[in-house]
């Protein structure tokens, strides 16, 4: 048994040695994660870095018209998020909107404030750019909830007329006097927006495993491949040729790309937790995942690799199923948006398994125990893929 | 360089596709896999969404918020007992939002207190089109007809109940309403939601990706001695290089004939004026192929291939735009975009969406020509250096 394994390291050193040597390793194992994870948190990371500036054009100047404007500058969570800048008209807002110098635009008619007071009609007009969609959207709610809080000062100094409050006849001091009260009270209810998690859950924590575990099995079709290219090379007759079993030559292809496919996705784990500052969860079930994950895409490459007959043809069968498995599984397009069916389907696929089990962890936490179930599914492809793997790569080998 | 060489090196190179189950899966079935995914997953959202509710208070103005919120043609009810199993359900996809109506609820109304109500929505998706101001719109109201009928009560010393009845008789003679409007596009529709903008972006990701796989096979191809061996026959490097990107630029071509065909067929999805689509895909087809060809003459090994081309597709897409929407990203991180070719592609697709025609994408043309005009020159030499030495 022992110079079995003795073999296999030294074969995976021999391996792992080529690819330190042609910096492929460097690249993969460190370089490539550590810059996605880095465009990831740069991008994404900082989710309340969103800015907009909305032009104004307040052509009313009367107290409802400024009471927005105060509002939005005074808010306390809006600060530094919105700036407002004003404008001469309508015209010179349009114009500022147009040319993208601003996110969107507000603007208040001459008369606004009068006709809000009187109880007639009155319209604000949101200013919006297709290429600024979120601003707009920013600014669209803004103004709406900005104009539910005008008619709920309406309809209460109203209901509280019919009720009385003013006298009957109502008594105009009253009237005013009430329409002031009614005006500063504040609505009882807002609506906020809450997480999907117990914790806080960011877009970033979605992304940074999905091109993790996408990558994998870039990196670790290189054993099976590699069995391909030195046969073709025919430095595996001379490996087989000398006295070392030949479960040896498959365990120590196996091993190196153990290692590399772990450090690879260690080293995403790593750098997206010290640039985003999140975590992906308790550690060990974090590594349990991880370690699953990696004999899983081991299994899949291999097996894909053993219908090829030539190391082009492999990387291409890898390429196909890689490409395909992480479409599948909600890789590149979100899964949750998709219909019930091709949520099932993402979760037959070990990739799909492991990044509901990573965002799961993420969001809810959990622990080893919480995470099994997955790793167990994930463990399943990577036995049953590997094994097929083993027995037609095993008649590769001997031919 | 001999244009006849040139274009037998690329029949062949095509005759291997054509039999190549390898490359026809990169060329149709990719594709038409991106296609589904999207279409499905973009036309689910039509008709009530699913909306998860939690009552964690019991009284009967939260009964009242919850049945208008069931009888919005916007949503469909389905009520939780808890807001973890909620919010796991919302991250799951499983409904497309939740809203937790916290204890204390009816207590606030009544007596002008505050209370908030959650709205639940996955970061990963952009809000289903409706959802969130329809539930907003509900929220806000009940909070409206509360206060005035708690003011009320306050001041005309009536009961609470007795006010909420006299609120529901009133009818406000003119309210404030807010109008959007759209400034410098001929369609108020955003051109973010709908099929063609994912669509569109994924299928810049994927040629992308798919020609960066062709470093690998020109590597081994360079190993094999192939190439050497055409160049005993009186082959230029020129001619040779121009073979092997014509047979790579008919995949990706084929790629994205494939994707924009399939999404105006099958989910009448609509990018605009033909002639800028075919000439935004050919010059971006071009870019890609020239990068994966630059790649395969710079590159040694098949294994440095596999190690950078995937990252390298992966990265410039997210860069670029095709993986969300520079929109979002900082300032800093969108002109860092622009050095990707992805990033005038997307640029170009969102004109041609809003109604430009081919004049007016006429400079990310320009761009993403200049791109493929630098690089093959660079491929050429460095091939040249490679195998002649």
């Amino acid at each position: 048994m022992r110079p079995l394994v003795l073999a296999a390291f030294r074969i995976a050193a021999k391996d792992l040695r080529l690819r330190l040597r042609d910096r492929s390793a460097l690249i993969v194992a460190f370089f490539a994660p550590f810059g996605i994870a880095m465009i990831i948190s740069f991008a994404l990371g900082d989710i309340s870095s969103f800015r907009a500036t909305f032009a104004v054009a307040n052509g009313d100047g009367g107290e409802f018209s400024r009471a927005f404007v105060d509002g939005i500058r005074n808010a306390p969570n809006l600060r530094g998020v919105i700036t407002l800048r004003d404008t001469a008209d309508a015209a010179e807002a349009r114009s500022l909107v147009a040319s993208g110098s601003v996110g969107a635009g507000l603007v208040f008619p001459a008369g606004f404030s009068d006709d809000v007071r009187a109880g007639r009609g009155a319209t604000v007009t949101v200013l919006r750019s297709a290429d600024s969609p979120i601003a707009g959207e920013v600014a669209q709610a803004l103004a709406t909830s900005f104009a539910a809080e005008l008619g709920a000062s309406r309809l209460a100094l109203d209901t509280a007329i019919a009720a009385g409050a003013a006298g009957e006849p109502p008594s105009p001091e009253r009237v005013a006097a009430l329409a002031d009260a009614a005006a500063s009270t504040a609505t009882p209810v807002r609506l906020v927006d809450g997480s999907v998690g117990a914790g806080p859950v960011r877009t970033a924590s979605y992304f940074a495993p999905s091109m993790a575990i996408f990558f994998l099995f870039y990196t670790v079709q290189f054993g099976a491949l590699g069995v391909l290219a030195e046969r073709r090379d025919g430095t595996l007759a001379r490996l087989l040729a000398a006295p070392i079993a030949r479960e040896a030559v498959l365990l120590g292809k196996a091993l190196g790309m153990f290692v590399l496919g772990l450090v690879s996705l260690g080293v995403m784990i790593a750098s997206t937790t010290a640039l985003l500052g999140a975590s992906w969860g308790p550690p060990l079930a974090v590594a349990s995942i991880a370690l699953a994950t990696v004999l899983a895409a081991m299994g899949i490459t291999a097996l894909a690799a053993t219908f090829a007959a030539t190391e082009e043809r492999a990387a291409g069968f890898v390429s196909i199923v890689a490409l395909g498995l992480s479409l599948l599984g909600g890789t590149f397009i979100p899964i949750d948006q998709a219909p019930p069916i091709m949520r099932t389907i993402a979760l037959a696929t070990p990739n799909g398994i492991a990044l509901r089990a990573f965002t799961d962890l993420v969001a809810d936490g959990g622990g080893v125990v919480s995470t099994l179930p997955a790793v167990t599914g994930i463990l399943a492809f990577a036995i049953g893929c590997g094994a097929v793997a083993l027995r037609r790569g095993g008649a590769l080998v001997a031919a | 360089m001999s244009p006849r060489r040139a274009l037998l090196i690329a029949e062949v190179a095509l005759l291997r596709v054509a039999r190549d189950r390898v490359a026809l899966f990169f060329i149709v079935a990719l594709p038409l896999l991106v296609t589904f995914t999207i279409g499905f997953a973009i036309f689910r959202n039509i008709g009530a969404l699913p909306l998860g509710v939690v009552e964690e208070d019991r009284g009967p103005l939260t009964r009242e918020l919850v049945a208008r919120l069931a009888r919005s043609p916007v949503a469909r009810i389905e009520r939780y007992a808890d807001a973890e199993a909620l919010r796991r359900d919302v991250r799951h996809g499983t409904i497309a939002g939740g809203v937790v109506v916290p204890a204390g609820y009816d207590e606030a109304l009544r007596t002008g207190g505050s209370a908030e109500v959650t709205f639940v929505l996955s970061p990963t998706r952009s809000a289903p089109e409706g959802l969130r101001p329809a539930v907003s719109a509900i929220v806000a109201d009940e909070a409206a007809r509360a206060q005035a009928a708690a003011f009320a009560s306050g001041h005309a010393g009536v009961g609470f109940d007795d006010a909420r009845g006299l609120v529901d008789e009133i009818r406000p003679d003119a309210r404030v309403t807010v109008e959007p409007e759209s400034v410098a596009v001929t369609s108020s529709r955003a051109v973010y939601q709908g099929f063609s903008y994912p669509a569109s972006a994924n299928t810049i990701l994927f040629i992308f990706i798919t020609a960066m796989a062709a470093a690998g096979g020109l590597i081994s191809a360079r190993k094999l001695g192939i190439d050497r061996r055409i160049l005993a026959t009186p082959t230029s490097v020129a001619t040779l290089v121009a073979g092997h990107f014509v047979g790579r630029l008919t995949i990706g071509l084929l790629q994205g004939l494939v994707i924009v065909g399939a999404g105006a067929l099958l989910f009448r999805a609509r990018y605009g004026d033909p002639a800028g689509v075919a000439a935004l895909v050919v010059f971006f087809a071009l870019v890609a192929t020239a990068v994966g060809i630059f790649l395969g003459t710079v590159l040694r090994t098949p294994e440095q291939a596999s190690a950078i081309a995937p990252p390298l597709g992966i990265a410039l897409g997210m860069l670029g735009g095709t993986m969300w929407p520079l929109e979002i990203v900082p300032q800093a991180m969108r002109t860092l975009g622009h050095v990707t070719p992805h990033a005038w592609a997307m640029d170009a697709f969102v004109a041609l969406g809003r109604g430009a025609d081919l004049a007016g994408i006429a400079p990310q043309l320009a761009v993403l020509g200049g791109f493929a005009a630098v690089l093959l020159p660079l491929a050429t030499w460095r091939l040249r250096r490679v195998l002649v030495g």
